[in-house]
This record gives C-alpha cells, structure tokens and sequence, in this order.
C-alpha cells in the first residue's frame, strides 16, 4: 500500500566550518532578537552549530490524502517536503515511504539549464530508472501538455522562470508516480496553465494516490486539500 | 529565541550496509550516468568547430612540443623517450583527472543531490566515465604517436584490460573519499590541484628513472610509477611489472577501505555541506 509514516523525525542543518564562525558575531550583533521566520536556531557555548529545521515530526499519509502544506518564509515547509522524498536523510527519527515518488522542490534544481528541454526530460526518466525506449512514449505527453513546442528543442536557459515550471511540472506528473510532492509551484504559471494543473491533480486521483504540496497561499490550498499541515517554526501542526 | 534540541535519539543503522548498497545500486544506473558524462563532455565543447576532438588536438600538440623540448636533454634514444613520456602522460592525466574531479563530484552535483533521491554513487561513476571519455579521446593521438616512433608491444594488449579495471575501481575509490572530504573542507579541492603538478614532477613521466640514487629512490615510492608502469611497461618493454602491481594492488585496497569508511562515516550529512 502506498504511505508515507514519519515518527520522530527532526531535521538539523548543521553549519560547518566558517558558517559557524561568521555565527558568532550573532549574538553580539542581534541580541536575542526574537524572529518569527526560519528554524531555532540551535547555540553550543554561544555558538550557533546549527538549525532546527524540522522539530519531531509525526506524519501518517494514507492514499486519498490531498495535503496542503502552509506556513511562513523558513517554517519548515521545503524541509519537510524534502524529508518525505528522500532527500534530506532525518537527523533523528525515522521516515518510511512505500511507492513511487515524483517530486519538483524547486525551479532552480534539478535542471540542467545548458541542457535542451528534451535532454532533460531523458536525464529526468533515467533518474526515475526508465529505459530509453519507456522516455521516447512520454515525450509526446510531456510536449503536448507543456505546451513548450519548438523550445523543447531549445537549452532550458532559455525559458521564462514560467516556462521552466511548465517543464518541470509536465515531467514530473507523467512519470506516473504514486507520491507527487510539489513546492511553491503556484507562483510562476500564467492563469491557463494553472486551470491545466488543477484540471490534471484532479484527473490523477485514481492513480496517484497521494499529492502534497508546499505553498504560501493558504487560500489556494483550501479549496484543493483533504488535510492541512500548518507549519512554524520547525513544528508540524496537523490540521486534519 | 534560540534553543538546545534535547531528546534527539539519533538512527543507529548500519551505516557500512547503506554505503554499500548505495554503491552498488548506483552502478545500477549506468545509462543514467553514462548520459550525465556525455552530456557535460559536449557541454564543455559547445559552439566549438572541432568539439569534443579538442582532447585529441591539445594532446597530440603538447606531446609533439614536449618531445622535441625535453627529448634533447635525454640520453636514451629518442623513440623510446617518446614512447615512456607519451604513454605515462597519458595514464598521469587519468590519474590527474581522477583527483582533482574526485573534488568536485559532490559539489559540482549540488542540483541533482538536492532534488533527486538518487544514491550519491551516481555522481562518482559519471566522474570516472568522464575520465575514460578523455582516455579514450586522448589515447588516438597517444598510440598515433607510439605507432610512428615504433615504442609499442602487441602484448601490452593483454595487460589493457586488467590495468583499465583497476583505474576504473581506483577512480571510483578516491571519488567517494575525496568526495565527501572536499565537500566538507573545500581547501582539499585547491589542494590537490597543487598537489597533482606537483606530482608530474615529481613521477617519472618527464624523466626516465635512473638504475640508482635519489631520483630512482623518488620514483619507486611514488605510487604513480607504480600506476603508470602497469601499462607502460609491457607496452614499451614487453614486460610485466610484478612489483608495480602488487604495489597499485595494494595502494588501491587502502584507499578503497578509506573511501568506504569516509563515505559511509559522511553519507547521511553531505546534504548539509553543499
């Protein structure tokens, strides 16, 4: 069955060599200026070693699961959605995730800027384990619901930040995955491709059977989400 | 607000059994990394006329112009002069490429770390397909020039293969160790650019080591000899180099049990240092 169980899990950014050091001028600079944006940040001996980014999290999805991520700048939202896709390892607790992920984190990672359109959707499908052949059948999809024509052929350099997010999107949802994790996705699509979003997680029920997304915009959420996760601070507050 | 975190238990999980697996799965990948190598190969040689034959070009120049250069001051007859620098340059610069690339393999992968749940081995191996890309390019005008000045020996064939795999291991090797090393402590990368010149220097590549003295002493603890010999030997003398491979073996064998220490050690925390 397709899930995703997170016990315990905290997430620490440690900060390495002269990250800590430019650190400790914080003390003497800010105070203890109490901030409401980003992790706690965690002092050994006054020195910052690292940040909380993620404060024991308790998390069982189950397929049908529509979740709607929301919080301010640096609450945990992005780590948290790391953490499910297996990228971020937790630094403490443990995360189980049964079936197959699909993820677009960000529009500045996981591209290859100098590469073509197409060239990354064949770097994306190998990465997803797909043979040559396997990527050749999704290309079709991918362009016809991208919408990005001769720029397919074109370096990925080349397209608005718009444009970027309709690739990336396209890839991600036809390679049929079971776990679709989306972060901050809403902000750059014009309003047509937006309808076309909707329109495909709505048709995408049936076989994907869990969707979290990561957003600023409470209200977008609202109206699409089954569960909603209100993260601050570093703290998950599951609101079912 | 700052805080200490408390009550933090950290995962005790085989971290050796991870690390392996994650090498082994990451071979799993070849088409996935054979295509990151190629696709970075043409990046680098984009909007060239002769692209990617550039290797082969440089190559062929820098040999030509070393040989005439350095080729006077040896008293050893001038085609077996040319035979010994070409071939141990070219096997200098697989070893060259494998140190200081073995740098940047983590950190020059930062885009795809941080966004696809791959094992981390990916990177190494499309580091070491890079390397053999260039080997392969570059050995055309190496064996062009053995082919002309009549420095080669068919038997060296045979010893092409077993001496290929063991570059190849050894390059995956160090890429997990300095791997994970560079991306903690960047100094490394810089460091081992210096240390590599240094090492052209100071490897009988430029020079052929004499019987006795300092500079044969020189050259029989540096591992490179060892490593370049392995291949340059049977092909210039039509001899094997049983010590030369004991050594290489050896050498090989620590740093592959360093590499799975560091990287199995780093694993899980190398996120956080890009």
């Amino acid at each position: 069955m397709v899930s995703i169980t997170a016990r315990n899990v905290s997430v620490v950014f440690p900060m390495v060599g002269s990250d800590s050091r430019h650190g400790s001028k914080l003390k003497k600079k800010t105070g203890r200026a109490a901030t409401s944006v980003g992790g706690k940040i965690i002092l050994e001996d006054d020195h910052p070693v690292g940040i909380l980014a993620l404060d024991h999290l308790n998390l069982n999805v189950r397929p049908g699961d529509r979740i709607g991520i929301f919080g301010p700048n640096g609450s945990g939202k992005s780590t948290l959605l790391r953490v499910l896709g297996g990228i971020y390892p937790p630094t403490a607790g443990e995360v189980e995730v049964t079936g197959k992920v699909s993820a677009m984190f960000s529009l500045n990672l996981g591209v290859n800027v100098e590469a073509t359109g197409l060239e990354n959707i064949e770097l994306k499908g190998l990465m997803h384990g797909l043979k040559r052949r396997e990527i050749v059948e999704l290309i079709p999809e991918i362009a016809d619901f991208s919408e990005l024509g001769d720029y397919l052929h074109l370096p990925v350099k080349t397209y608005s930040s718009g444009m970027r997010m309709r690739l990336l999107f396209s890839i991600a949802s036809a390679l049929n995955p079971e776990i679709l994790l989306l972060d901050e996705w809403v902000s750059t699509g014009d309003k047509n491709f937006r309808e076309k979003v909707d329109e495909r997680l709505e048709k995408m029920l049936d076989n994907t059977p869990i969707v979290i997304i990561a957003s600023h915009n409470e209200k977008r959420i609202e109206n699409w989400a089954s569960r909603r996760i209100r993260m601050d601070r570093g703290k998950a507050h599951i609101e079912s | 607000m700052t805080t200490t975190v408390e009550g933090l238990t950290l995962r005790r999980k085989n971290i050796f059994a991870e690390a392996f697996e994650d090498v082994f799965r990451g071979a799993g990948y070849w088409r996935l990394w054979t295509a990151l190598a190629w696709h970075a190969m043409r990046q680098r040689y984009r909007r060239s006329w002769i692209g990617i034959g550039w290797l082969g070009v440089s190559f062929a120049v820098f040999m030509t112009v070393k040989i005439f250069i350095f080729g006077g001051f040896m008293s050893s007859d001038m085609g077996y002069y040319a035979g010994h620098l070409t071939i141990g340059y070219l096997i200098y610069r697989l070893i060259s490429n494998a140190v200081t690339g073995s740098c940047a393999v983590f950190v020059g992968a930062q885009t795809w770390i941080k966004s696809e749940p791959l094992p981390l081995s990916v990177h190494v191996y499309k580091m070491m397909m890079n390397n053999f890309i260039i080997f392969a390019i570059t050995a055309v005008p190496a064996l062009a020039i053995c082919a002309y000045v009549g420095a080669y020996n068919i038997m060296a064939l045979v010893w092409l293969l077993p001496s290929l795999a063991l570059y190849a291991f050894t390059t995956v090797c160090i890429g997990l160790l300095l791997g994970v090393i560079s991306a903690r402590y960047r100094d490394i990368m810089h460091f081992s650019q210096t240390a590599m010149q240094v090492a052209y220097f100071l490897s009988p590549i430029l020079w052929i080591p004499p019987e006795t003295g300092p500079r044969a002493m020189a050259a029989f603890l540096n591992p490179i000899t060892h490593y370049v010999a392995l291949l340059r030997q049977p092909m210039l003398e039509g001899t094997i180099p049983l010590l030369s491979w004991v050594i290489s073996l050896s050498c090989s064998l620590v740093i592959a049990l360093l590499a799975i220490l560091f990287f199995a050690t780093s694993r899980r925390k190398l996120i956080f240092w890009l």
